[in-house]
């Protein structure tokens, strides 16, 4: 008897275990967790491009999609690289592609032996303050410039199909 | 009833422990949701990672948490839902190079990053304890040897797996989540050593002597031992011990044995065992006066567990250990109630309790079939195997009231089981010991 309860309690705990995962996957890839501010306005997008406030959602975006992997300072370690002298070629327009591009669709390259994942679905407000908060805050770039990233420059770029190795082909002369 | 209680607050707690990881990931900040794929990939690999550390709780041996259902119940599950969690785990970087292959070099051991390489390492212990636990005796490892390294691969794969979770994690991302999750690994990896130091420690001072070691047919012996200098064990019928036959209590080397003797003695208990593997072999050797450890009692299976109005005892071979345990306690406590033993073994010169038996049928209403595989022709009794025929001419009138207990090679069990069934006995109302402990 007991035999055969631990028996069902196996299968039991295996389907409790597979369906929270994909419940835990279908619920975080809707975006469905935790309303917070930062994840509100990213979500309201701004109709301006002077409206645009990329500050806190800029440094907030970093902390939780990229920090863990290029250090909260942007100094890279291991097999991350460090994000400064990227953000210094900010003004040039085929390193703003390039920027945008690597986000979207991942970077590989022989450059660091780990790829950069997709970053496809942070979502076009959320990534632009990224971007700026990069760049600006990294690269010392002008905090005012009309040059920093708008959403509308991130929704341009999607759609293109390409991949990680394409993006790494594109990669400006530093 | 507090059985009952306990058992079901185990199972409430278990649940919880095990959707947790789910919960504190979405305790924020959290990262923006990635695509479904990978953030189920992510969830697997975290319900993988608590089934492990769950593990080393089940294996640890506390009686409380096991009591309600019996430790053997207990490692069955372990072995089958470490090989899920194992599933899980191996899920995770699968779908995670499908869903993007850039990741491909990640699996490079000589690239990816320390990440990568943390949890490269966690699989391959994992894989190693897959294939060493399921093959053990294909491979021809023995029991010590494996044990050995079960106990260094499982710390290796979870501590390996934690690296990889702190510096993968982007659901890690605080001092405090951070904090849980390291702490609850080291808690894990503590039990092992609670398990291996601290509970061997203690039985430094619970020690035991052989007192007597007896020759029965069927290469079987009867192991007696003495407590020395305490009031000995507290034991239900039925249940078991793990035994250690060395000089200190600090060895992986240790093996199940039923108590064979009558649950009110503590202070003079018997084991049978069977010359089969090499320890028991040892044990044929052993001198009086030869120093043992026990851990136990353990088991669930017991008559005092189940109230019933009588018994069908069915034991095979060695697995009648349980039964005698069971015979003798019933006679030492005067007990009323009718038993029917059934009593299986490979030839009528191999029986190794038959003479035991014969006495105790004076003292308790006990009937006794003895089953041999095989007989000379001038036997008259029953032979072969216990089937559904036998059992429908032998099992008495009440047998629908009645408690049965069955305990023999798992193959008998089995064949037993669905006999029993057939005759219409409801499963409730069957336990089966089934002695695979390893
Ligand atoms: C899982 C770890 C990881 C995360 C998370 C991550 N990156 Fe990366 N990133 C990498 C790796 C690895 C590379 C190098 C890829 C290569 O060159 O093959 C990289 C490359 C880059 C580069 C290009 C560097 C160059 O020299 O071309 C930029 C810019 C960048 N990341 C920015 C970000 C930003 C911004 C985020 C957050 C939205 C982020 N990354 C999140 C791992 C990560």
């Amino acid at each position: 008897m007991r035999h055969v309860i631990a028996h069902t309690a196996v299968y039991v705990i295996a389907t409790l275990l597979v369906g929270g995962a994909a419940a835990f996957g279908t619920v975080r890839s809707r975006q469905l967790v935790i309303v917070d501010e930062a994840m509100l306005l990213s979500r309201h997008e701004p109709a301006t491009a002077h409206e645009f406030e990329w500050g806190d959602l800029g440094a907030y975006g970093y902390a939780r999609n990229c920090a863990n992997c290029h250090s909260p300072d942007g100094t890279g370690w291991d097999q991350y690289p460090p994000l400064r002298p990227i953000a210094v070629t900010f003004p040039a327009e085929a390193a703003r592609a390039y920027l945008i591009d690597l986000h979207l669709y991942g970077l590989s390259s022989a450059r660091w032996r780990a790829p950069m994942p997709r970053m496809h679905h942070v979502t076009d407000a959320e990534l632009a303050a990224i971007l700026n908060h990069v760049v600006v805050r990294f690269g010392g770039a002008d905090a005012a410039g009309d040059r920093l990233f708008q959403p509308a420059d991130i929704a341009a770029r999607r759609g293109q199909g390409i991949g990680p190795r394409d993006v790494d082909r594109r990669r400006p002369a530093p | 009833m507090t059985r009952t209680i306990s058992g079901v607050f185990w199972i409430a707690l278990y649940l919880v422990v095990v959707l947790a990881p789910v919960g504190l990931m979405l305790v924020p900040p959290v990262p923006s949701g990635r695509g479904f794929w990978i953030e189920f990939s992510v969830a697997l690999g975290f319900v993988g990672l608590t089934q492990l550390a769950v593990q080393f709780v089940l294996i640890a041996r506390f009686k409380r948490v096991t009591a309600p259902y019996g430790i053997d119940v207990i490692l069955q599950y372990h072995r089958s839902i470490a090989m899920v969690a194992i599933a899980a785990i191996l899920a995770h970087p699968l779908i995670l190079v499908v869903d993007y292959p850039a990741r491909l070099e990640l699996l490079n051991p000589f690239g990816g990053n320390w990440a990568s390489r943390a949890g490269l390492l966690s699989v391959a212990a994992l894989l190693a304890i897959a294939v060493t636990s399921l093959y053990r005796e294909r491979l021809r490892l023995g029991y010590e040897r494996w044990r050995m390294w079960h106990l260094v691969l499982g710390v290796t794969a979870i501590v390996a797996a934690q690296v990889h979770v702190s510096l993968a994690g982007l659901y890690t991302n605080t001092f405090w989540k951070h904090a849980v999750w390291i702490g609850t690994a080291v808690l894990m990896v503590g039990l092992i050593v609670y398990l291996r130091v601290l509970k061997p420690a203690r039985q430094q001072a619970y020690r035991w002597q052989v007192a007597e070691l007896r020759a029965l047919p069927g290469d079987t012996h009867t192991l007696v031992l003495e407590p020395v200098n305490h009031a000995g064990i507290r034991f239900a019928p039925g249940q078991f011990a793990w035994l250690k036959l060395a000089r200190s209590p600090f060895t992986l080397d240790e093996h199940p044995f039923s108590f064979a003797s009558s649950a009110e003695r503590r202070d003079r208990i018997e084991f049978g065992i069977k010359e089969a593997g090499d320890f028991s072999r040892r044990i044929a050797a052993v001198q009086p006066g030869a120093r043992v450890f026990l851990d136990g009692p353990h088991g669930a299976f017991s008559i005092d567990r189940y109230p019933a109005v009588g018994f069908v005892f069915i034991g095979g071979g060695i697995g009648m250990t349980p039964m005698m345990s069971f015979l003798h306690t019933m006679a030492d406590r005067n007990d009323p109630r009718p038993v029917l033993l059934l009593y299986a073994e490979k030839s009528l010169d191999a029986v190794t309790y038959g003479e035991v038996v014969r006495d105790l049928e004076g003292r308790l209403a006990l009937e006794t079939v003895l089953v041999p595989e095989e007989a000379p022709e001038d036997w008259d009794g029953e032979r072969g195997f216990i089937d559904a025929a036998l059992l429908d001419r032998r099992l008495p009138d009440d047998r629908a009231r009645r408690s049965y207990f069955v305990c023999g090679p798992p193959a008998m069990m089995d064949a037993v089981h669905d006999a029993l069934l057939e005759q219409g006995i409801a499963e409730s109302q069957v336990q089966l010991e089934r002695f695979n402990l390893a």
